[in-house]
């Protein structure tokens, strides 16, 4: 059996960041890398067309699909299309979207009573936030106070469609703001952002192209389409051996390391630690407290959409993202109602052309479709407070990928729910204020609990009756385990989760590098002595 | 109830099933009389939705670059090609230029079965669904879609502020705005 230095059990975006920072310090670091899916090429010109034309991307066949989950809560979560299980990770998939939570999302359970508090407050990441958005090269305004730095990019301007909504937003007091993008590459802005031709949006499979070609890294070694099935301890507090199926053998294999990291998300680590750690842990490694797999949040997508009769300006919509959003409903005063994050819908208003032509459609009939009815539709996140009696855990049988199928407890809280109706009122007002018509029986819609963002189910917390993981993300009796990725966050705030992962990832390796230098000194000064 | 054979087009071409013997399955480069033929299906579209100019010669190394891809790599596109070509050929003789195209373009024209359902494995049915639906997007995301939204494009500069989902516009390091932006109104 081989033994590493590290294994790190993910490819996306904290797993390549995380080797990507340790071989940065030391390029002879022995580091395993465990996939359970598989490399799909990006950048690939074929594909891209083949996307333009029909739609569809060589990794559909990579994300999460129905059968994946089994819901046994009142409430359905929906996880299909939720991940992308692959060389790279769900960044693959991502819209690049780079927000910071603000200061006050890591004091949710102190101002509110509800939800988690990280074991840290914001000025702690700040920096980390900084170094975050260089490394995802964000564009994005200045203005936020809650900033020490510039954005590494300007922003991408506002359309001209944006500007009926800047009006209303200062009609109603909500302070427009423009949307913070993970540029990466140079972006040709083809609004094809889910499947780049240039690799402009990051991915973490472009981190691990880089990895993989570089010559000095001759000890990192990457397997793909090897879905880990447990992790064995040689005593309570360390974890030693890593378990998993070489899926083009259908081999079991194991490989042993001094540090294992989780960078596998928040579906998959709660349910590795759940099945792993006999004969020490009884309930699950770090789950003493039955704590592992609780809390589950995400965003609850909400939007209002309004109609107008003429579209005399040929509006359509130009990018495949929104460029304006508002973080005014995201503030503290709002924080025990759920927090809101605005953002003008980037699938309004979208008219297909090319569709049109292929129903057969006339020039003229094209020409008064295109100036004819106009849509508009302003949506939002709305934050979610964790609960003990939500959970995720293993279920029975396996996915397509090997790994254990999910089974989902989840219930949204009433007061939840009532905040909702509040909240799609504020919507309406924006888009009757710019002076469209909402229709009552389909304007305003609720969309299903969805898993994109899906956080908290091994948080961090300041000891093991508070979370799983510790602000170092090492698992709470254990000296070797880390847990990186949104799972390990007490709180998702009412933004999607990314940025702050790369924070928090650029965090644990300042730890695992001040560790790694302590152990050596340690063996110098032994030496000497 | 089978639909009344005048809202067919073609003839024993168009309406023959496209069995697998027919699709050529190993890739490799067109040869220069097919991508003219091809071609000419790609400047009709311009010139029945009046959107391109100068017969599409803006809009030529996108497609050439598309058509390349689809041929040269697996799975190719080189037999729905072939077939496309053998379609057109049918109808121009039967219909004339114009009207072959219009045609094509403007009429779902496909032959019906006996259950009065279109048949979709014809080679019409082929030469729409595969070259000519998807010569249309890449039409559209090359430039077509502009005259659309700005009718009196080229004629003015703020054509080039557009943008289209698919379309390649602008630089990162680039002062020009890949869209048409919004100007905050002076206090």
């Amino acid at each position: 059996m081989e033994n590493y230095a590290y294994i790190i059990v993910g490819s996306g975006v904290a797993g390549s960041l995380v080797a990507s920072k340790l071989l940065e310090q030391d390029p002879e670091t022995p580091i395993l890398m465990l996939e359970a899916g598989a490399k799909i090429p990006m950048r690939d010109r074929r594909y891209w067309w083949d996307y333009v034309v029909t739609g569809a991307t060589p990794y559909d066949r990579c994300e999460d699909s129905d059968g994946d989950t089994i819901n046994v809560g009142p409430d359905f979560w929906q996880s299909a299309k939720g991940r992308t299980i692959m060389y790279g990770g769900s960044t693959v998939h991502w819209g690049g979207w780079s927000l910071r939570f603000k200061p006050e999302d890591f004091h949710l359970k102190t101002n509110t009573g509800m939800g988690g508090d990280w074991p840290y407050g914001y000025d702690v990441l700040e920096p980390y936030y900084g170094r975050a958005e260089e490394y995802l090269s964000v564009c994005g305004d200045d203005s936020d106070p809650w900033r020490s730095r510039p954005y590494p990019l300007p922003p991408y301007p506002w359309t001209e469609s944006d500007g009926e909504m800047i009006g209303a937003f200062r009609q109603l007091g909500i302070t427009p703001g423009r949307m913070p993008l993970a540029r990466y590459r140079k972006c040709m802005a083809t609004g094809t952002c889910k499947y780049c031709p240039f690799g402009a949006r990051f991915s973490g499979s472009y981190v691990l192209d880089d990895l993989l070609a570089e010559p000095r890294y001759t000890k990192f070694k990457y397997i793909g389409l090897a879905p880990v099935t447990r992790l064995l301890p040689e005593s309570k507090s360390r974890i030693h051996i890593v378990e998993y199926v070489d899926r083009k053998t259908g081999e079991l294999c194991w490989a042993s390391a001094d540090r294992i990291i989780l960078c596998s998300g928040a579906y998959e680590a709660p349910k590795l630690l759940q099945l792993s750690g006999h004969p020490y842990w009884d309930n699950g490694i770090g789950n003493d407290y039955d704590l592992v797999g609780r809390f589950p949040v995400s965003h609850l997508f909400i939007s209002v959409k309004g109609t107008k009769p003429r579209n005399e300006e040929r509006w359509i919509q130009e990018f495949d993202f929104p460029t304006l959003m508002s973080r005014t409903y995201d503030s503290e005063k709002q924080q025990s109602g759920g927090k809101m994050f605005l953002m003008k819908s980037a699938m309004s208003h979208r008219v297909d052309l090319a569709r049109l032509m292929i129903e057969g459609k006339t020039r003229s009939e094209i020409d008064e479709v295109v100036t004819g009815r106009r849509e508009v539709a302003l949506s939002a996140y709305i934050e979610e407070m964790g609960e003990f009696h939500n959970r995720f855990s293993a279920g029975v049988g396996t996915t397509r990928f090997g790994l254990p199928r999910t089974k989902i407890d989840f219930a949204q809280g009433s007061g939840f729910k009532h905040g909702v109706k509040r909240n799609l009122d504020l919507l309406e007002a924006v888009v009757r204020e710019m002076g469209y018509e909402v229709d009552p029986k389909d304007g305003r819609a609720v969309g299903l609990q969805n898993g994109h963002h899906t956080s908290s189910t091994c948080r961090m917390g300041r000891d093991p009756t508070e979370g799983v993981v510790d602000a170092d993300l090492k698992v709470f009796g254990t000296d070797n385990l880390y847990v990186c990725s949104n799972a390990a966050h007490p709180t998702c705030a009412a933004v999607n989760p990314t940025l702050t992962l790369v924070a928090v990832t650029l965090k644990l390796t300042d730890h695992l590098l001040a560790r790694s230098a302590d152990a050596n000194n340690r063996a110098v000064a032994c030496e000497n002595a | 109830m089978p639909a009344p054979p005048s809202d067919t087009i073609g003839g024993r071409i168009c309406a023959e099933r496209l069995v697998a013997t027919l699709l050529e399955a190993d890739p490799r480069p067109l040869t220069g009389s097919e991508v003219a033929s091809l071609w000419r299906i790609f400047v009709a579209i311009g010139h029945t939705w009046k959107n391109a100019y100068r017969d599409s010669a803006g809009l030529k190394s996108s497609w050439l670059e598309f058509v390349s891809e689809k041929t040269v790599i697996r799975p190719s596109y080189v037999a729905e090609y072939l077939n496309a070509i053998a379609v057109v050929a049918e109808l121009v003789s039967l219909y004339g230029e114009a009207d072959a195209f219009d045609r094509l373009f403007l009429r779902n024209g496909l032959p019906v079965a006996q259950n009065g359902r279109p048949v979709l494995d014809s080679r019409l049915a082929h030469a729409k669904h595969f070259v000519v639906d998807e010569f249309i997007r890449v039409q559209i995301v090359a430039g077509g879609f502009r005259n659309f939204v700005q009718p009196d494009w080229p004629t003015i500069e703020t054509a080039y502020t557009l943008n289209y989902n698919g379309f390649i516009a602008g630089s990162r390091f680039s002062r020009l705005r890949p869209a048409r932006h919004y100007e905050q109104p002076r206090p």
